[in-house]
């Protein structure tokens, strides 16, 4: 019973079925990239994990606990939101204090220390923060908090690269010393598909992808060459993308790759899973 | 823990408020000690007479105005750190009755330390509104232990009830869309103000009725606070009733309500 158990989750917002029948698991200890493009529902999932809307059909559980309106289940579980719901007129400092308060296992050193790290002003009242620091001081609640399952809404929204990458690796080695489930829903694919080690992907209200990160970044593989190199090379091939720059091509490939096949001077790469993303998610 | 904590999370928040009113009233009781002090001592005549009264009903406007502003962040703050709606709805009331036992009790140690001040004075008319109300009831015992008893009790009920007229106003708020809430506004404003007097005036003089809704209102609302039988328990009750019939509607409202963006 342990993981977060979503099934047969759907969620209407009038006209708008923004989740269709989602049935799905969260393991535990893993770190999970949920991604969709806008509106695909992926907000509207993790708030119905949390508690913050109801699902029309289905139901969530966390570690078999229902999760709706049950606070032990929702003690296991964080959800560092797009929109922050921390009262403007408090300071960072005051959250912080509080957030210590609601969770018993939030380190408050560490959320200090990590504050420092990013370069926060905790004295700043929350409605004073910029989109980039109020995102940071998101973070650093949601790394401090010590739940066994912590949901990350667009974490990087409006920072910048030092900071992105501070992120990250704050991330993994918070992972790395004690495991926990980490849900990544974030736009930046390519960012974040090193850290990932399963990937879903929802496509208007429902589930299209659910596998590891490992086996979707085999299942094609890039190209690159000179233009009539790679032309020759994509005949019959599944291509889910080209691009071309002066006298070169690169190829983006679904299929397994036979090594022994590649004509000299094509170099090959890994699957660009922004391009494969991409492919799958845009609308026919 | 997490219980405790969004009780304490709430109460905090009207802690600077309570402080800032109570000083108010304080400034104010001063103001007028003062006044009767100064007009002594320039006026030869003795006649001077200041009277305060209901001064002990500022807090019930104050907790109703406190009970319209405890949903959102509070509700938000909730969700936020893993709190269930029915935890948050249950400290509520838990918060709103520590804010009227604690008020009600605050208001005796004023009305007992104005009548003290006012009894110095001797130009100075100091009483309650419950005073005022249920005069027969009190008469001859201005400083008695049933008044400050019965008052103590009487103001626990009504700003129970206020705080609890306030919040559902928040919640039935929080819950309406921008054309439901203006909707809302401009038809209550019209009933109230605009067509009830009118109807009430109208189908007085065809005759129609007798007697004017409003009198059998506000006859209806003297029964109901004891004014009648002279009885402040018949008023606690009632103000008993009216605080579970908000509170019922409120957690109505609030068991499905979804976080907003």
């Amino acid at each position: 019973m342990n993981g977060i158990e979503v099934n047969n989750v759907t969620k209407r917002f009038g006209d708008t079925l923004a989740l269709n029948q989602v049935s799905f698991k969260f393991e535990p200890n893993k770190i999970y990239g949920l991604l969709g493009r806008n509106g695909a529902g992926k907000s509207t999932l993790l708030n119905i994990i949390t508690n913050r809307l109801f699902p029309d059909e289905g139901d969530v559980t966390i570690e078999g606990l229902t999760s709706a309106e049950n606070d032990e289940a929702q003690n296991k579980v964080y959800l560092m939101s797009e929109k922050s719901l921390y009262p403007d007129s408090m300071s960072c400092r005051e959250v912080i204090k509080w957030s210590g308060m609601f969770y018993p296992n939030f380190d408050l050193e560490y959320a200090m220390e990590i504050a420092n790290q990013f370069g926060l002003d905790i004295n700043k009242k929350v409605k004073t923060l910029s989109t980039g620091f109020s995102s940071i001081f998101k973070i650093v609640i949601a790394l401090s908090v010590n739940t066994p399952y912590v949901l990350f809404d667009e974490p990087v929204l409006g920072l910048d690269a030092n900071h992105r990458e501070m992120f990250y690796k704050l991330l993994i080695k918070k992972y790395s010393h004690s495991p926990f489930t980490a849900i990544i829903s974030t736009h930046l694919i390519e960012e974040v598909s090193m850290i990932l080690e399963n990937v879903m992907i929802i496509k208007n209200g429902e589930l299209l992808i659910n596998e590891s990160c490992e086996t979707l970044l085999k299942s094609g593989y890039s190209v690159s060459g000179t233009a009539q190199q790679i032309d020759d090379f994509i005949l019959n091939k599944e291509v889910i993308s080209i691009d071309a720059l002066g006298g070169l091509k690169t190829a983006t490939i679904i299929g397994a790759v036979d090594k022994s096949t590649i004509p000299h001077g094509i170099e090959i790469t890994g699957l660009d899973l922004q391009k494969f993303f991409i492919k799958l998610t845009n609308e026919e | 823990m997490k219980l405790s904590t969004i009780y304490k999370f709430q109460l905090a928040e009207h802690k600077k408020s309570i402080i800032v009113f109570y000083l108010v009233i304080i400034a104010i009781l001063a103001i007028v000690f003062a006044i009767n002090a100064v007009s002594g001592l320039i006026s030869s005549q003795n006649d001077f007479s200041i009277q305060v009264t209901g001064i002990d009903l500022a807090p019930a406007i104050f907790l109703f105005v406190c009970g319209l502003n405890a949903f959102k962040e509070n509700f938000q703050m909730s969700l936020q750190n893993g709190i269930s709606r029915k935890s948050l709805f249950v400290n509520r009331i838990v918060v709103d009755l520590t804010l009227a036992v604690g008020m009600s009790l605050l208001n005796q140690i004023i009305l007992f330390i104005g009548k003290s001040m006012a009894s110095f004075s001797g130009t100075i008319q100091y009483s309650s509104l419950l005073e005022k109300i249920y005069g027969l009831r009190y008469a001859g015992h201005p400083n008695g232990l049933m008044l400050y008893m019965e008052n103590f009790l009487f103001y626990i009920f009504l700003f129970a009830a206020f705080i609890s007229i306030g919040y559902f106003i928040t919640v039935a708020f929080y819950r309406m869309n921008k054309k439901q809430k203006i909707a809302y506004v401009v038809g209550f404003y019209i009933l109230a103000f605009v067509a009830f007097p009118l109807v009430d005036e109208l189908l007085y003089k065809l005759g129609i009725f007798s007697v004017q809704i409003s009198e059998v209102l506000l006859r209806f609302l003297y029964a109901i606070m004891g004014v009648s039988a002279q009885n402040p328990y018949i008023a606690m009750i009632s103000l008993l009733m009216i605080s579970i019939i908000m509170r019922g509607l409120t957690w109505l409202l609030v068991r499905k309500v979804g976080i907003k963006n």
